[in-house]
């Protein structure tokens, strides 16, 4: 009995070493694929770099930014402006930016505070169920066509949002026009959401510069392409507001259509292929939207499951994590800053909030330069995120405190000369 | 004191956007060139859903603080803010 508990004994450390051999050597193949496949991916690279320039999809990543961009605060301004109409703060025939929140004489005018509050509560309701209804469709058709994107090629994912803007803005436009109800506002982001709107474009986008950059050029890439997206957090913020001090909802709306549309055409026209046929015909473009399947869905998650060499997949899986907190953070602070500036006692109007944005992206793109030319250790280094990161949790504490730390109200009129001066 | 805490506000909201170019960077290095839109997905649908959704949950959150101090939602994200610096860290 003992000696069969030996021989078992024994036969188990075996096995355990050839286990143990088995697996090292596993690794080792797995090291040797993944050295080949970066190698091979890196001259599959540096080819297509020589055909293709990265920056070429810039002008659509700056379009879709631009619109994306000024579409909360032009939107939160019109929904502000019809429900200050309905509760009869404004008047009718008054510019938007003459709220009664403006108005230093009804500051302490309780009935006033109430309507505002009104307003505010009334907003935040519409921003709900526009946001509920629009979640659905964009979720379904990012991961469906996102998914399918290393099939179908990258200009799908430029096209589609396009589409969905031009069809999203000429409906805007009726309702500013028309003075049509709030439900169209729901369409319209219903429709903005089924064809993928800003997310889609950007993973085309990113999935582009990616396919036409080697690893070392990358990053560089990447902070170029955030200063031009920081860019259009600049100027076209600041025209928005500078125009909605005085005037109408027309005009940035049918700017919003018209660039869309330019995109579109520059799409077709001058965009090249990263990945798969280059070819420019309406109809390629549906037979590659034929082609969508929904078996690659499974690779969303796949990807995170795959063993790979040293600690890529425990890294892989805890970036993603860092990268969905962030957008969640990012996410709440943007939709609920512009609204909360507006309200008492900040009482920002929209070049208000323009030129506090434009300042914060001015600066942003100055450094991202300065990073991308200066490639060293620490632009590929996590310590700058880390860094990052805290600093923002910083901010927002700051902007918590708003509402009580009395020199944001000296600030709020301070910025504005500090930045002109 | 006012242009300083301002600098600061605008310097920190600059580097936020700057992390996430860094951590897209460094996610591409560790994959093969058929997974780059795919180990996207998973941030995107974030993206995608967490515009909505947070969204609603922020917006939400605000009307129900409103009245009682507007800026707790700002305190609530920067909470939520400490899961990503602890995992980074």
């Amino acid at each position: 009995m003992f000696l069969s508990y030996h021989k078992n004994k024994k036969y188990y450390i075996n096995e355990k070493k050839v286990n143990v051999i088995y697996k090292a050597r596993k690794k080792m193949e797995l090291a040797n694929t993944s050295i080949v496949k970066s190698d091979q991916n890196n001259s599959s690279h540096q080819q297509r770099q020589i055909l293709f320039r990265w920056w070429i999809v810039l002008p659509i990543v700056v379009v879709s930014m631009t619109t994306a961009t000024t579409d909360p605060i032009l939107l939160n301004d019109l929904m502000i402006r019809r429900y200050q109409t309905e509760y009869g703060l404004i008047n009718t025939s008054s510019p938007s930016s003459e709220t009664a929140c403006s108005d230093e004489d009804v500051q302490n005018n309780s009935q006033i505070v109430e309507l505002s509050i009104k307003v505010q509560k009334s907003v935040s309701r519409l921003n709900i169920i526009m946001a509920g209804v629009g979640a659905l469709p964009a979720v379904l058709t990012y991961i469906i066509v996102g998914a399918n994107s290393d099939r179908i090629g990258r200009k799908p994912l430029l096209i589609l949002p396009c589409i969905g803007r031009i069809i999203r803005f000429s409906i805007l436009l009726a309702l500013v026009e028309l003075n049509l109800s709030d439900v169209w506002l729901i369409i319209s982001n219903v429709i903005d959401g089924l064809f993928g709107s800003n997310s889609v474009l950007l993973l085309g986008a990113i999935a582009y510069i990616t396919d036409c950059t080697t690893d070392k050029e990358r990053s560089r890439a990447m902070l170029l392409e955030e200063a031009a997206v920081a860019l259009t957090r600049i100027f076209p913020l600041l025209g928005i507001g500078f125009w909605l001090q005085k005037h109408g909802y027309t005009l940035p709306v049918a700017i919003n259509l018209g660039i869309n549309i330019a995109a579109l055409i520059y799409i077709f026209i001058l965009q090249p292929e990263s990945r798969g046929e280059n070819n420019r015909k309406i109809f390629y473009f549906i037979k590659q939207l034929k082609q969508i399947r929904l078996s690659p869905i499974r690779g969303t998650y796949q990807v995170f499951l795959i063993k790979r060499p040293r600690n890529d997949q425990q890294s892989i899986i805890l970036l993603t994590l860092t990268q969905i907190m962030l957008f969640i953070i990012l996410f709440g602070f943007v939709s609920i800053h512009p609204l909360y500036l507006y309200g008492k006692p900040l009482c920002f109007n929209a070049l208000d909030l323009a030129i506090l944005t434009s300042a914060q992206f001015s600066l942003m793109i100055f450094i991202s330069i300065i990073l991308s030319l200066w490639q060293t250790r620490f632009t590929n280094s996590l310590l700058l995120p880390l860094i990052g990161i805290l600093l923002y949790i910083i901010h927002l504490v700051f902007f918590g405190l708003a509402h009580t730390v009395w020199f944001l109200y000296l600030g709020k009129i301070k910025i504005i000369e500090w930045i002109f001066q | 004191m006012i242009a300083f805490f301002f600098c600061l506000a605008v310097f920190i909201g600059c580097l936020f956007f700057v992390v996430m170019a860094v951590l897209r960077s460094h996610l591409t290095k560790l994959v093969n060139e058929t997974e780059f839109a795919l180990v996207f997905i998973a941030t995107g649908i974030v993206e995608t859903l967490g515009s909505y959704v947070v969204g609603i949950v922020t917006n939400a959150i605000y009307a129900r603080t409103i009245e009682i101090y507007p800026g707790i939602i700002f305190f609530i994200l920067a909470i939520i803010g400490i899961i990503p610096l602890a995992i980074n860290g």
